[in-house]
């Protein structure tokens, strides 16, 4: 029993550390939307690059 | 309370979290690379935990773990990679229905599986199909892989991000295979050591694996650790030495992402032994909406009204198979 509460202790140190050093920096964000949708009206849909 | 329960949810949670931050690290390097040196990392835990539990390996366990490995082996791969190109949200319930393999087992064995068995077949099926409807394909970003030049382009136009999102959908039903197989070997593995019937449910047949060894719950587990860092390897081999690099600065986030999932596995194994192994089976098969929540949360992850159908009666199935 004293085993399985250390695992759970450290998976809540492991969660929160993955979470302190997720990368989930806006390039990195995946959208199930058309990407079209996102260009602005002057881009003339004929590049989605900034 | 019976601790089985909230230790059951843990496992489920932690589960999800480690494929969602998975997913995050396969962004960044490259799904093999990640996949390997979690599962290295995850195996020195393990090994750990079953130096302070003291307990005897049995051979017949570790041997289906063998064979079970080979199978997770290569659905993380195309799991991590498909998380790490794919929307998230999308592809973890997709990957979960691996929970169908051992019902087509059961059936291919001449076991008849009961009504909850066929109701969550069907509830993931369609489940599936919503979710992975190509008329909402996913925005492909640039993944920024390092090292990885098979990553896709970093400016798709609307055509190839339809083939992009058949690909990954692909990948995800590819893991749902590779792990399905890995359930079904432990469920084997677990009925020839501990002398109980097959199961069909997935989670469930990995609760039996863990849990029904006979004293020795976590060397199926090990078994098949060293078996998926062995298949991880040769694909390494055969494709690009360079995929099984070091991570560099980026080690850390990978290797805890390989203890969480050891860790889910413990939590599971420990829920399973102590609870009722129906409930514990279900609660620990949610392991999709940890990973889907903290997409929609982190990421800013959102689908279309259908895809969000299909990802609730995809999550219905898997947990209508565990409780089979």
């Amino acid at each position: 029993m004293e085993l399985i509460w250390l695992v759970l202790s450290l998976l809540v140190l492991d969660l929160a550390a993955l979470l302190f050093a997720a990368d989930t920096r806006p390039g990195l964000q995946h959208s199930s939307r058309p990407s079209l949708t996102h260009l602005p009206r002057w881009s003339g849909h004929h590049s989605n690059k900034g | 309370m019976n601790a089985g329960v909230p230790l059951g949810l843990s496992s489920g949670l932690c589960w999800g979290a480690a494929d969602f931050f998975g997913g995050i690290q396969s962004r960044r390097l490259p799904a093999l690379t990640v996949a390997f040196w979690s599962q290295l990392a995850g195996a020195l835990a393990l090994a750990i935990a079953l130096a302070i539990e003291g307990v005897r390996p049995a051979a017949t366990g570790i041997a289906w773990g063998l064979a079970a490995g080979v199978g997770s082996g290569c659905a993380l791969v195309l799991f991590y990679r498909s998380l790490a190109e794919g929307t998230m949200s999308m592809v973890a319930p997709i990957s979960a229905c691996g929970a169908i393999v051992p019902v087509a087992a059961a059936l291919l064995t001449g076991n008849q599986p009961g009504i909850l068995a066929a109701l969550g077949v069907l509830a993931t099926i369609a489940g599936v199909i919503l979710v992975s409807r190509p008329h909402t394909p996913a925005r492909f970003a640039p993944p920024a892989v390092e090292g990885d030049q098979a990553s896709p382009a970093s400016s798709a136009s609307p055509a190839s991000s339809a083939r992009g999102g058949r690909r990954v959908v692909a990948m995800a039903l590819g893991s749902a295979l590779g792990f399905g197989l890995f359930y079904v070997f432990v469920d084997a593995g677990a009925a020839s050591t501990a002398g109980t019937a097959a199961t069909t449910g997935a989670v469930a047949a990995a609760a039996a694996g863990t849990a029904g060894s006979h004293g020795s719950p976590l060397w199926v587990i090990a078994g098949a650790r060293m078996s998926s860092l062995a298949i991880l390897s040769m694909i390494a081999l055969v494709s690009r030495r360079s995929a099984l690099r070091w991570p560099g600065r980026r080690i850390g986030a990978v290797a805890l992402v390989g203890i969480g999932d050891t860790g889910a596995n413990l939590l599971f194994a420990y829920a399973a032994t102590t609870g009722n192994l129906a409930v514990v089976g279900v609660l620990g098969s949610l392991y999709p909406v940890a990973t889907v929540v903290l997409a929609r949360w982190l990421l800013r992850e959102r689908l279309s009204g259908g895809q969000n159908v299909g990802v609730v009666l995809a999550l219905t199935g898997v947990v209508l198979l565990a409780a089979a």
